[in-house]
């Protein structure tokens, strides 16, 4: 016998009906969303790696070669800008550490052995948390950190641009404290001015050790040649080679400092 | 503008409805949780974008994310040609052929599953089914009747879903 559609419609109600487990609750959505957002930075920095690579391929200054025939000035403009690489970081894929914080108001250390020039140092929150983080002993950066009241889940981020070679043992410190604890007597969703290195102790120590959750993740991150600056190349010129032959190209300012060469 | 106070309101109200469809489409209920907080978390993300009623925006994210898993763990749910035979003989086999069903509902393929459980279990019609899923409402139709023709379901209902506009 062949059902009808309202027999279907019965089966399919019947077969819902009979839910088993748990159901989804919000705190399940919230965590699904850190893990998406995760993946998305994850994503974000390989793609960047990508554009960043294809830039530094694209950037080759052109030269236009031409032999003069018929005695006309071959100093056409044709001026071809060459460009002046500026510098910038990248966080790669290779974790050193990751460890889950399970205490707040007190600093925790964690060493790692670095193989890069440079560290990003991530810090996520399973709390409204303020966050404060140490590499080698100096505060290097803080800021709210976990779902605060816009909502949103932000997460503490940071690459060390000084420029050092961080590669060997290293220390990063993280501690973490309520939101309201750093905030003071501000109102509520102002922004939080940063803290110097004795009151950033100080709101920690007053805080006192309290159960938390979080995860610190210490990844390799290089100094890279990309996006570059352009710079003044209006100045034709002619390079005479000694087989007679001219090329014809740009001459451009001079670059203000030597930029550094790639590495990685 | 849509809020977090809206969101929780949201995931409040639909949770349970929309788990149930999550079910339907993938037959088995963790699968059907972890659909559910994958489309819900999206939902969240694109929060604002959404719209007046969330409804669509959700059960297009679970059709898609449904086939896009279906597509990439291959659950033993393969899309066959030949239909397992439903019990035959009189009205006391119904039993017997609502499990045939329920087999043949698990051998269809991610659109022709979703364009079922959206009209014969949320309600909806053509042109919404169509906008969900993304298609035209000529390919709904196609693909609901290829569906019914699976599922051996009565050709009078197949006949009444080709002439509703």
């Amino acid at each position: 016998m062949t059902m009808t559609d309202n027999d279907l419609r019965d089966l399919l109600a019947r077969d819902a009906s009979e839910a088993r487990g748990a159901g989804v609750t919000l705190a399940d959505v919230d965590r699904r969303v850190r893990r998406i957002r995760r993946r998305r930075g994850a994503a974000g920095a390989v793609l960047a790696a990508g554009l960043a690579a294809a830039a530094m391929v694209a950037t080759a200054p052109r030269t236009v070669t031409i032999t003069p025939a018929d005695g006309s000035d071959p100093a056409a403009a044709m001026a071809g800008p060459s460009l002046t690489p500026g510098v910038s970081y990248l966080a790669g894929q290779r974790v050193f550490l990751e460890k889950e914080i399970e205490m707040g108001g007190r600093v925790l250390r964690f060493p790692y052995t670095g193989i890069s020039t440079s560290v990003n140092v991530q810090v996520d929150c399973r709390e409204p948390s303020y966050a404060f983080v140490w590499l080698n002993g100096r505060l290097e950066t803080q800021g709210v950190c976990g779902v605060q009241r816009d909502q949103v889940d932000h997460l503490i981020s940071w690459i060390d641009e000084s420029g050092g070679d961080l590669r060997g043992d290293n220390e990063v410190d993280v501690a973490l404290v309520p939101v309201q604890r750093a905030a003071a007597d501000r109102d509520p969703g102002t922004p939080i001015p940063a803290l110097g290195e004795h009151e950033a102790e100080r709101v920690v120590g007053e805080t006192g050790e309290y159960r938390t959750g979080g995860r610190v993740t210490i990844r390799e991150a290089w100094l890279l040649a990309v996006a570059p600056t352009p710079v003044n190349c209006d100045r034709d010129i002619v390079i005479h080679k000694p087989n007679g032959q001219e090329i014809l190209s740009s001459a451009c300012d001079q670059p203000s400092e030597k930029p550094p060469s790639p590495q990685g | 503008m849509r809020d977090r106070a809206d969101f929780e309101r949201y995931v409040q109200q639909r949770s349970d409805r929309l788990l149930r469809t999550a079910y339907l489409l993938c037959r088995d209920w963790a699968t059907a949780e972890d659909l559910l907080q994958t489309a819900l978390a999206k939902a969240w993300l694109a929060w604002r974008r959404v719209g007046e009623n969330p409804d669509p925006y959700v059960y297009r994210i679970l059709a898609n994310t449904h086939a896009s898993w279906w597509r990439r763990r291959w659950r033993g749910e393969q899309p066959t040609e030949v239909l397992p035979e439903p019990a035959v003989g009189d009205s006391a086999d119904l039993l017997g052929s609502r499990d045939a069903v329920r087999q043949a509902l698990t051998c269809l393929p991610p659109k022709q599953r979703a364009v079922i459980v959206l009209r014969y279990f949320a309600d909806l019609g053509d042109a919404q089914t169509a906008e969900i899923l993304g298609c035209s409402v000529a390919t709904v139709r196609s693909q609901a009747s290829r569906a019914l023709a699976r599922l051996r379901v009565d050709s009078a209902a197949r006949s009444a879903m080709s002439l509703e506009g």
